[in-house]
């Protein structure tokens, strides 16, 4: 068996990544491929034909179908062979979240359901409540829901205001609060929730549906996905037995925020199943609609669209299963027989902090991107309910705000960052700091540099790096602790961040794929970094000049905006060509290819 | 507990759509389609679920044997992962060959191989080529009975009850094993494999067997083997072409559209 190398969270920043190294989705094993195979037959067969009635909120219908899924095993993935799941790799689980988003909301609720709505017991449940509650999770028996966000407190998560108060005789807490937008909160029969003890001892709980003194809202009348169940919980003195106290009291904190991250991982595989629909749906249509006497997909304007979308579901597609290869890496550290394991599971997934928000943000935006670029294929049609893409389009509005909106997440990305280079976790700051010096003195790229295949597209991201390292060394020196207060600064150094990792993701993918197919079987994948690694250093290099101009004045800003010019200069490439060609090969398939 | 075993096929996803296939029409030879998924034939897979039905209600031992090239083990495996016990690959070049006789020579030449069986399956027809000629043939090269096709299988106090599917109805036929029989899409759908079902066959070994494996007859084999003889390969044209057929009433518009259909000798 080859020896997995474990990369620590975010230190791809500072180092160059051996191809090797990242899993990608060629490396998808038999297994992993069955588990494609068998998830797209059940949603077109099973879920599509009913999607009309499952808009219209048909929970009994919703019910069923999740407990054939269950049957089939696929809400148990995650789950301990014990409890009665199949306990498989991370890969597995970040598939069924992507074929399952094909069937829109009947797929969101199983990826609620599966992940924030069992995941908080896989990782922070004691035996006891394992044996009690995973069985029937896995079983789809029962189906669970994440209660968190409340009128007052929804980005600011810390701020609840459920009180959780002991009962005189010691056996209950009586939970007072409402929480509210909780998917699947019209049917769960499990919720986890938060409420504070004492004032400020924030604590997870296990609810269960009958308890006494809950009760449930209406359901939400939203813009999209409305075939989920989204509703309002009451707490009034609610009545949940001391022993459903999940993990410690005061540490509901290190529940939420694991599970957040883990969710946010996962939306970005869901993300790319949408986008894989809503572009086989488009291509499809812009094959057969005929104006000026030809398909519309011949013309350059639509070539376009068609090759950005699927270059950038490449890259996220890349990044997804890049990121489910370190977290499954670092899982395989985890001694899985330990009473703890669940909370160390949780701790290594935190390591890719960095990256889980990464995925979040970029992902749900790539979706964004292609479902509205589908749309416009479609025209006029795409704008009618008859068509697909016009409930993508409704459906995918939400990813941008639930899981932590965009805006907390890029906060994130460079906070968390910042955080693990002052706690020494990464040398981000002395590197930086050696970035700073030898990038004066840095020649812009001659065309001819880097060896091989893509080896000046290499050369770009090592460039785009330096850029990323200048900048963050340059704020962290001006703004110190106060930098957190810069949300602006923080966001476009958080882009940068995105493309560095996007890019990165895909260059290495393919990579890897010339390596064991070779070029003439990755042409597509070339093609794709070509393209996109061209148009990121163009972004990178504009969010670097933002970045610069707010920081510096004067004589400075001259000089580091020369520096800067030097460094980010390189040799554009041919993109109307590299479009043209990469969209034509996903026409003649009909769908995203690479 | 009755052993069977349940002959499948690989080929190119028949639902793909039909711009996708091509032919060399010079080699008479049907062309990889580029984009195009392989998937086990569909009448195959009820082949499978017929098997199983039987496993689930009596038990018993399910051999799957594939005989064909360029295997993609995710797809050639889902029989084992939707229950079957063990899958035996046929893959030489000397069975090469798109003939019917030629494939029921090799695939009877494996059955023997893999020793007592009380039941044969098969596919009422590959979902490529559509001959339907493979099950009947390997039925005759083991001397024992065949009954084509069957849209239920049940095993009935050691006796075999199918209903075979005729043009107006079905037929219900009782018959003793040794038997082999075909299987139609009347069945039902086959089942999805579970998890636990795809992690069991991800893990299992699959032998593969050459014509000397069989012990078969080179002479009979692949072309040499061939009994029938392709003409002609090609796609053939579709044109679809648009008449009004008009009338001053609707009486007098449904008379003119008989008179035309008689004319093109539709009716």
């Amino acid at each position: 068996m080859v020896e997995k190398t474990i990369r620590k969270g975010s230190s791809f920043f500072m180092e160059e990544v051996p191809a090797g190294d990242v899993f990608t989705p060629e490396d998808f094993s038999e297994e992993h491929l069955m588990i494609i195979k068998t998830l797209e037959s059940f949603i077109k067969n099973e879920v599509v034909p009913h999607i009309d009635a499952l808009e219209h909120k048909d929970w009994d219908l919703t019910r069923r179908l999740m407990l054939q899924a269950g049957e089939l095993g696929f809400l148990g993935v995650d789950i301990e062979e014990e409890y009665g799941g199949s306990e498989l790799d991370h890969i597995a689980s970040l598939l069924v979240c992507e074929y399952s988003a094909l069937s829109g909301s009947w797929g969101l609720g199983l990826n609620d359901h599966t992940g924030i709505g069992s995941m908080p017991l896989v990782f922070f449940g004691n035996k006891a409540q394992k044996e009690k509650y995973l069985p029937a999770l896995a079983t789809g028996e029962k189906l669970g829901a994440y209660a968190l966000t409340e009128p007052g407190a929804g980005t600011d998560a810390m701020s609840i205001q459920t009180t959780a108060v002991l009962s005189p005789d010691g056996k209950y807490y009586m939970l007072s609060g409402t929480k509210q937008y909780v998917t699947n909160g019209g049917f769960a029969d499990v919720i986890f929730t938060y409420a504070k003890i004492d004032g400020d001892k924030m604590t997870a709980f296990i609810l269960e549906r009958d308890f006494e003194g809950i009760s449930f809202g209406a359901e939400e009348k939203k813009m999209g996905l409305r075939g989920s169940s989204t509703c309002s919980i009451f707490l009034d003195g609610a009545k949940v037995p001391v022993e459903n106290v999940l993990y410690e009291i005061g540490r509901g904190h290190i529940v939420a925020f694991n599970i957040l991250n883990l969710g946010r991982f996962k939306l970005g595989a869901g993300s790319v199943g949408v986008a894989k629909l809503a572009m086989e749906s488009s291509v499809g249509y812009s094959k057969e609609r005929v104006q000026f006497g030809k398909p519309i997909c011949q013309f350059g304007l639509i070539k376009h669209k068609i090759a950005e979308m699927a270059t950038r579901l490449y890259m996220a597609e890349s990044m997804v299963y890049r990121t489910g290869g370190l977290i499954d890496n670092i899982f395989a550290t985890v001694d899985r027989t330990a009473e703890d394991s669940g909370r160390q599971s949780a701790n290594s997934i935190f390591e890719y902090v960095v990256e889980c928000s990464i995925n979040k943000v970029y992902c749900s935006e790539m979706l964004d991107y292609v479902a509205d670029e589908a749309v416009q294929i479609y025209g006029g049609y795409g704008y009618c309910e008859d068509y697909p893409v016009e409930r993508i389009y409704r459906d995918n509005r939400i990813f941008r705000i639930f899981e932590g909106t965009n805006e907390i997440n890029r906060l994130l990305i460079i906070g968390q960052l910042m955080r693990k280079a002052l706690k020494n976790e990464i040398p981000l700051l002395p590197v930086a700091e050696k970035v700073r010096e030898e990038v004066p003195a840095m020649e812009p790229l001659s065309p001819s540099s880097g060896d091989g295949p893509l080896g000046y597209q290499r050369r770009l991201v090592e460039r785009a790096k330096k850029i990323f390292l200048f900048l963050c060394g340059g704020a962290a020196q001006k703004y110190g602790m106060a930098l957190e207060e810069e949300q602006e600064i923080l966001g476009l150094l958080s882009d940068i961040a995105q493309e560095i990792y996007a890019v990165e993701s895909g260059l290495l993918r393919a990579l890897k794929s010339i390596e064991s197919s070779g070029e003439q079987r990755s042409r597509m994948k070339i093609d794709m970094v070509r393209l996109y690694s061209n148009d990121a250093m163009v972004r990178i290099r504009g969010y670097a000049r933002q970045i610069l101009a707010a920081m510096e004045t004067g004589d400075a800003l001259d000089s580091q905006l020369m520096t800067l010019r030097k460094v980010s200069q390189f040799t554009p490439i041919n993109g109307v060509q590299l479009r043209r060609d990469i969209a034509d090969g996903i026409i003649e398939v009909g769908r995203y290819t690479c | 507990m009755p052993n069977m075993i349940v002959c499948v096929k690989q080929i190119a996803d028949p639902e793909a759509p039909p711009g996708s296939f091509k032919v060399d029409e010079a080699a008479k030879r049907a062309m990889p389609a580029a984009g195009v998924s392989q998937v086990v034939s569909p009448f195959d897979e009820q082949a499978v679920e017929a098997a199983l039905r039987i496993k689930d209600a009596h038990g018993g031992k399910i051999t799957v044997l594939s005989l064909g090239k360029d295997f993609v083990m995710d797809v050639i495996k889902k029989p084992l992962s939707m229950g079957a016990d063990e899958l035996i690959l046929l893959q030489d070049p000397a069975f090469e060959s798109d003939d019917s006789h030629a494939t029921a020579y090799a695939l009877a030449m494996a059955i023997k191989k893999v020793g007592e069986y009380d039941l044969v399956f098969c596919g009422r027809q590959a979902a490529d080529w559509d001959a339907g000629q493979v099950g009947s043939g390997i039925a005759e090269l083991l001397g024992i009975p065949s009954i084509t096709p069957a849209q239920k299988v049940e095993l009935v106090d050691s006796k075999i009850k199918v209903e075979r599917v005729v043009t107006d109805g079905y037929e219900v036929i009782e018959a003793s094993p040794p038997l082999l029989i075909t299987v139609s899409n009347e069945l039902g759908e086959p089942r999805y494999p579970k998890l636990k079902g795809i992690m069991a066959a991800a893990k299992k070994e699959v032998p593969t067997w050459n014509a000397q494996d069989i012990g078969a007859d080179p002479a009979k084999l692949g072309a040499a083997g061939a009994r029938a003889k392709v003409l002609k390969l090609f796609i053939p044209v579709k044109e679809g072409k648009c008449e009004i057929i008009e009338g001053e009433s609707l009486e007098e518009a449904a008379e003119n559209l008989a008179l035309k259909l008689r004319e093109t000798r539709l009716i």
